[in-house]
């Protein structure tokens, strides 16, 4: 076992971080787990000022320093360098058309990085054709989230404004990645709250045997229980036999959003509640079934040491909710309310434990799943995370897809910057789910959502009707 | 009782123990989300060594409710 790697302390890694090398193992592309964005400001930027400010914000933030060493038997370790000694890549796009400087900013996003002792980010500082300036800024899965890149995005802003600006505070301290990790750790090995959550969710699985539901109805199901020669199958292959992918984006505008959102506080459900029911609802229409599951992604960051630690502490879960067609909209989500909450309390679990418990339970064969898609609701947003320290300077984001993934179809929704409307992002796997089944699904989701915000005591067999 | 809960929430949200009252409202004043709530509870289910009603808990909106349902419970 490895203890120090070129003079620095090495620490095993999280499960959330085993749980992305789970999935790379089997992943020809190994740029599936690289994250890029953007984020640019219709202002001049002071170049030199915004290069000592990232290095600054390097300083503060220990998981961009993260590096990765493999020992002997081919475990996986890692490692905080004391700092960050690049330089800031500069790239000005002007004379090019937007479209162009997207590609490129892509094609940044689809290169994967050198796994051992190497830095596992980029950063570069850019002028957009449009005018607008910024940075693009690529991070490699294991080391952040998106949460922890926002965050990092908004000490960058802050530690800028504050140099610029009069009267702008300097940032807070961040939380210790490395304290974080030792408290993670510590958990993980054997801890009485790792029995708990273990023994909450082998009993959630042992329950009973979930039901895939396909995006387009049962054909999918019925077509390999034929196969199987199986007709009381309740799993199916989701995935298609290429990980090549493809972004597609909907977006809704800012006044249904709020529509949905003040249904929300009305009723004191979060926006990912409300998502889930308007997902299961579409499965429960296709299939006839009122057992659904799905993926949802729990990120983990409640304390302020969580949020300002930096790293990735996502964990996806299946969330299988029973609702019949009886109970009214207003129930459902009530009832997905209460077993997420249920689920939180318990969230440190394993993730590849729960597969692995699961397909040990009811003999799953490899690539067998009830999940036909993953959810991550992410509400945070620059809007309040820095940016309105700028005033009235407009500002853009992007994210740009690594053209892989292992799912066949990954849904994040997030709030746009500029007017809270909500853009729903669909990374999905180019053979196995189509644009054409993607705008039937937005299509309806939306249909779904907006019934039943408006007529919440509604049943939602009416609603399925109805739509 | 306040008072304690005060120390624990600003573990959890950026706000000034003396901006906080009993009818401040976790989610819209305070800027608490489902799950920093539900892990505070786990906190406070170990900090006072008492086991939380989840039916009961989703139905506490302000730091005053959750202060009477903790006394309810170490009384």
């Amino acid at each position: 076992m490895m203890k120090t790697r070129k003079g620095y302390p090495v620490y095993p890694l999280t499960v959330a971080q085993k749980f992305h090398l789970y999935y790379l193992a089997f992943c020809p592309k190994k740029q599936v787990v690289n994250i890029g964005n953007s984020l640019t400001i219709g202002t001049d930027l002071d170049w030199n000022v915004l290069k000592s400010s990232i290095y600054k914000a390097y300083e503060r933030c220990e998981s961009m320093r993260l590096r990765f060493a493999k020992d002997k038997e081919g475990n996986w370790y890692q490692y905080v360098v004391e700092k960050e000694e690049r330089d800031i890549e500069f790239v000005d796009f002007t004379g090019q058309t937007m479209e162009e400087a997207e590609k490129t900013m892509r094609k940044w996003t689809e290169v994967p990085f050198k796994e051992e002792d190497s830095p596992m980010n980029r950063i570069v500082m850019i002028k957009t054709p449009d005018g607008y300036q910024g940075i693009y800024m690529l991070v490699n899965h294991l080391t952040m989230d998106a949460q922890s890149i926002i965050c990092f995005m908004k000490d960058i802003i802050e530690l800028y404004c504050n140099t610029m600006y009069e009267g702008v505070p300097y940032p807070k301290e961040m939380h210790s990645y490395i304290k974080q990790l030792e408290k993670d750790l510590a958990y993980e090995a054997g801890s009485k709250a790792q029995q708990r959550d273990i023994a909450y969710f082998e009993k959630l699985i042992e329950s009973s045997e979930p039901i895939y539901n396909g995006l387009e109805g049962t054909d999918k199901l019925k077509e390999q229980r034929k196969r199987k020669k199986n007709p009381k199958l309740r799993s199916a292959i989701n995935v298609s036999d290429s990980v090549d992918a493809d972004l597609d984006i909907f977006h809704l505008e800012a006044e249904p959003t709020k529509r949905l959102m003040d249904f929300c506080e009305k009723y004191h459900v979060s926006l990912a509640c409300l998502l889930i029911m308007g997902l299961r609802t579409y499965f429960q229409k296709m299939n006839g079934n009122d057992d659904v599951s799905i993926n949802t992604a729990i990120a983990r960051r409640a304390t302020l040491q969580e949020k300002k630690s930096g790293g990735t502490r996502i964990h996806s879960f299946p969330f299988r909710t029973i609702i019949s067609e009886d109970k009214t909209f207003l129930e459902g989500v009530y009832e997905i309310r209460d077993r997420q909450n249920e689920m939180f309390r318990y969230a440190n679990y394993n993730p590849t434990s729960y597969f692995a418990h699961r397909s040990k339970v009811y003999q799953l064969e490899p690539g067998y799943t009830y999940e036909p898609m993953s959810l991550t609701y992410q509400p945070m947003t620059l809007q309040e995370r820095g940016l309105d320290k700028l005033g009235g300077i407009s500002y853009k984001t992007k994210w740009y897809p690594n053209g892989a993934t292992t799912q066949a179809m990954y849904l994040t929704v997030m709030h746009r910057p500029d007017d809270n409307g909500l853009d729903f992002n669909f990374e999905h796997q180019i053979k196995a789910v189509s644009r054409k089944e993607l705008e039937y699904l937005y299509y309806y989701l939306c249909k779904i959502m907006f019934k039943g915000t408006e007529n919440p005591n509604l049943p939602i067999g009416d609603i399925i009707k109805l739509i | 009782m306040v008072e304690k809960l005060k120390d624990i929430i600003v573990n959890y949200v950026e706000v000034e123990p003396e901006s906080i009252t009993r009818d401040s409202r976790f989610m819209e004043d305070l800027g608490f989300t489902s799950f920093d709530f539900m892990s505070m509870l786990g906190e406070i289910e170990d900090e006072f060594d008492v086991e939380i009603d989840q039916q009961k808990a989703s139905n506490i909106k302000t730091v005053g409710e959750a202060a009477d349902y903790l006394e309810s419970l170490t009384a």
